[in-house]
């Protein structure tokens, strides 16, 4: 996946898009509340905004969008020095990896989670023969174990059908 | 004085307070390299242990432990672009191209000398000037440190990676981020959704963990797997030596010399915190530069300014907490309960009766910092071997520790969730160049800012920052560097796309 300039254009809305929404929801709040939230999503909006409209309609702008432009320009024109990517299967296969772990981590407790992320990593991106990743990580598991039971001060997380 | 400094040299060279300084040291060296588990759970950890033991002692443990800590934290900025500590942000712009550069090992020797160097200037300077710090400690208060911060997030947004614009609206986003939890002043919950979770906020190591951590695991994944030239490491090997990081502090003498004094400075102000110090330092000191250009892709200036401020000020740092009893950070919090448990009340008193207790404490933050930089430098060349191991190693064995840190701040699961998502938008936001390293400090500053801004309207008025000179001054000065580095940017553009037009 490589950055493109209707990526970045997306990037920019959505950001917009919540920041106009941070600055709605700070309006509920009483005056003094809101006074700063309110001043900053105001000012982060507008830049958002600007950078937009500089982007999009400016030749040359700030810093670095001058640069930007550039890039998508020789891009566009096929003459970048990049132009392939990485495929977008392994793109999303890397994004996946934090919310695999985290819905194992959440389903099954931390000590389950650690064991099958590691020794399933190990086995299926490291090539790894199926004793050694299990050997890996029931030794990444015992020490994760071992953390808790020496330092750290909270009781291991046991997933969520067996916590309290 | 001289002889208040002896009196309180020799009650640290007893064997006792030498061992508890060394016991502390490795506690800490041993702890630091959890994300989330940083100085404050190591000095909690060691708190049982104080009772019974005379000032110096009790005061060595923690401190040894704290001063590891925040050594091991610049370690993981460097070697992983991880941040342990917020303060340790900064490294991360420049340690970490340098690892990726094969330069670890003179990144982090650097970093231990420039601490060392920084701490021994910093006691020397804070010794000799007592007297007249007292006067700077009193004239500075909220609407300085409100500006200050603004000046220190401007700067560095300003001086980032990419757009100035880009760097600004992540900036923008990490102080909207900080607001999210309940409103230091009125109490009310802002932006949690009903969520008890979020009425504490989102805590710093859980957003750092994410946004660097996670996101730099989804990229090296993305690099070992696809495209040309994919690799399967960091690094493939390191090729610096310790001389030369040791080397670079004595060659850039005054940016160390003028970042120490800035240490000191920024120590004893109450409540600026040890993150505005290191932005400060950081922005000084590219400004400062012959070659700023080089900042934020390696310059190992950009390692020596961070650390020797952070040592400096962390001596200079016992000032309000002794005088004023006002800790700068929660390790210095902790501190404050160790001297209650020890019988020392903290107050003005302590600045002109007991002043052997307060160097005894300056002492030990010396000598802890020599021993922990000296372990520092012999070990950096181990260290540096982290960054190149392969990446099916360091993959699963940096989201474990990520996993593991989130989950120990505070003990919630949901802290997990929070750092997994940030992770992905660290991811996008390094992908359409958004500094992370901006909303991170954002985050950071936001409570300060707010605090001080509220105070500030209190005490002065909605016009606080044009009825105090030096608040004035601050805020000039931001504009006038917002304005040069606008004018500057203008200028570039034209140049580049003309040289790209012209270019075959």
């Amino acid at each position: 996946m490589r950055p493109t300039r209707r990526g970045d254009n997306a990037m920019a809305f959505l950001l917009l898009a919540l920041t106009l929404g941070y600055f709605a929801l700070g309006w509920t709040y009483d005056p003094l509340t809101r006074a700063l939230p309110e001043l900053v999503s105001g000012i982060t909006a507008g830049l958002l905004i600007v950078y937009l409209l500089v982007t999009n309609l400016g030749k040359a702008g700030l810093a670095g969008v001058g640069r930007q432009q550039m890039a998508w320009r020789q891009d566009e024109a096929g003459q970048g020095a990049e132009t392939k990517g990485v495929p977008v299967p392994v793109v999303l296969t890397a994004l996946a990896l934090p919310i695999a772990y985290l819905l194992l981590f959440l389903f099954l407790g931390i000590i389950p989670a650690v064991f099958l992320f590691v020794s399933t990593y190990l086995w299926k991106f490291g090539k790894a023969r199926w004793y050694v990743a299990l050997t890996a990580g029931a030794l990444s598991s015992f020490a994760v174990y071992a953390l808790f039971l020496t330092l750290l001060k909270y009781p291991l997380y046991t997933g969520i059908f067996r916590s309290p | 004085m001289l002889l208040a400094s002896l009196h309180g040299l020799l009650s640290v060279l007893t064997p006792e307070t030498l061992e508890a300084l060394i016991l502390g040291i490795l506690w800490g060296y041993l702890v630091s390299f959890m994300p989330g588990v940083g100085g404050i759970v190591a000095m909690a950890l060691l708190l049982p242990f104080i009772f019974g033991m005379s000032f110096p002692t009790a005061m060595a443990l923690l401190i040894g432990a704290h001063t590891a800590t925040i050594f091991g934290s610049s370690i993981t900025s460097i070697l992983l672009n991880v941040p342990g500590a917020a303060k340790s942000v900064v490294l991360c712009w420049d340690g970490y191209p340098m690892t990726l550069r094969g330069e670890a090992v003179r990144a982090l020797s650097a970093s231990a000398t420039a601490a060392l160097v920084g701490g021994i200037i910093g006691v020397l300077f804070l010794t000799g000037a007592l007297p007249l710090l007292n006067i700077v400690m009193n004239a500075v208060s909220s609407p300085e440190i409100f500006a200050l911060a603004i000046w220190g997030l401007t700067i560095i947004a300003i001086f980032s990676e990419g757009s100035i614009l880009k760097g600004l609206i992540a900036a923008g986003i990490g102080l909207m981020l900080s607001f999210v939890g309940e409103d230091p002043v009125t109490g009310v919950p802002r932006y949690t959704f009903g969520s008890l979770f979020l009425q504490t906020g989102i805590q710093f190591p859980v957003a750092a963990i994410g946004l660097f951590a996670v996101s730099q695991m989804i990229k090296l994944f993305l690099r070992s797997r696809g495209g040309a030239g994919a690799r399967e490491r960091l690094v493939q090997e390191d090729h610096s030596t310790i001389w030369q990081g040791i080397r670079d502090v004595f060659v850039h003498w005054r940016t160390e010399l003028q970042m120490a004094l800035f240490g000191v400075l920024a120590g004893i102000v109450p409540g600026l915190g040890a993150p505005v110090a290191a932005v400060g330092a950081y922005g000084q000191a590219m400004q400062t530069s012959r070659h700023p250009e080089r900042f934020g892709h390696g310059a190992v200036e950009g390692v020596i300014a961070p650390e020797a401020t952070d040592a400096a000020s962390e001596g200079a740092g016992m000032l309000p907490l002794i005088a004023l009893g006002i800790p700068a950070h929660e390790q210095q919090a902790l501190l404050l309960s160790a001297f209650v448990i020890l019988g020392v009340a903290p107050g003005p008193g302590m600045l002109t009766h007991h002043l052997p207790l307060v160097f005894s404490l300056i002492w030990i933050i010396l000598l802890g910092y020599i021993i922990v930089c000296l372990l520092g430098i012999v070990a950096a060349p181990r260290l540096a071997k982290i960054a190149t191991l392969p990446s099916t190693i360091l993959i699963p064995a940096v989201l474990t520790i990520a996993v593991v840190g989130s989950f120990s701040v505070e003990g919630i699961a949901y802290d997990v969730a929070v750092a997994m998502c940030f992770g992905i938008v660290g991811y996008f936001m390094d992908l359409y160049q958004y500094s992370r390293a901006d909303l991170v400090i954002g985050f950071v500053l936001g409570p300060i800012i707010e605090s001080t801004y509220h105070v500030s309207v209190s005490l002065y008025g909605d016009l606080f920052f044009v009825r105090r000179p030096i608040t004035l001054a601050i805020v000039c000065l931001t504009l006038a560097t917002l304005a040069w580095a606008i004018l500057r940017a203008r200028r570039q553009p034209s140049e580049e796309i003309a040289e790209g037009v012209a270019a075959p």
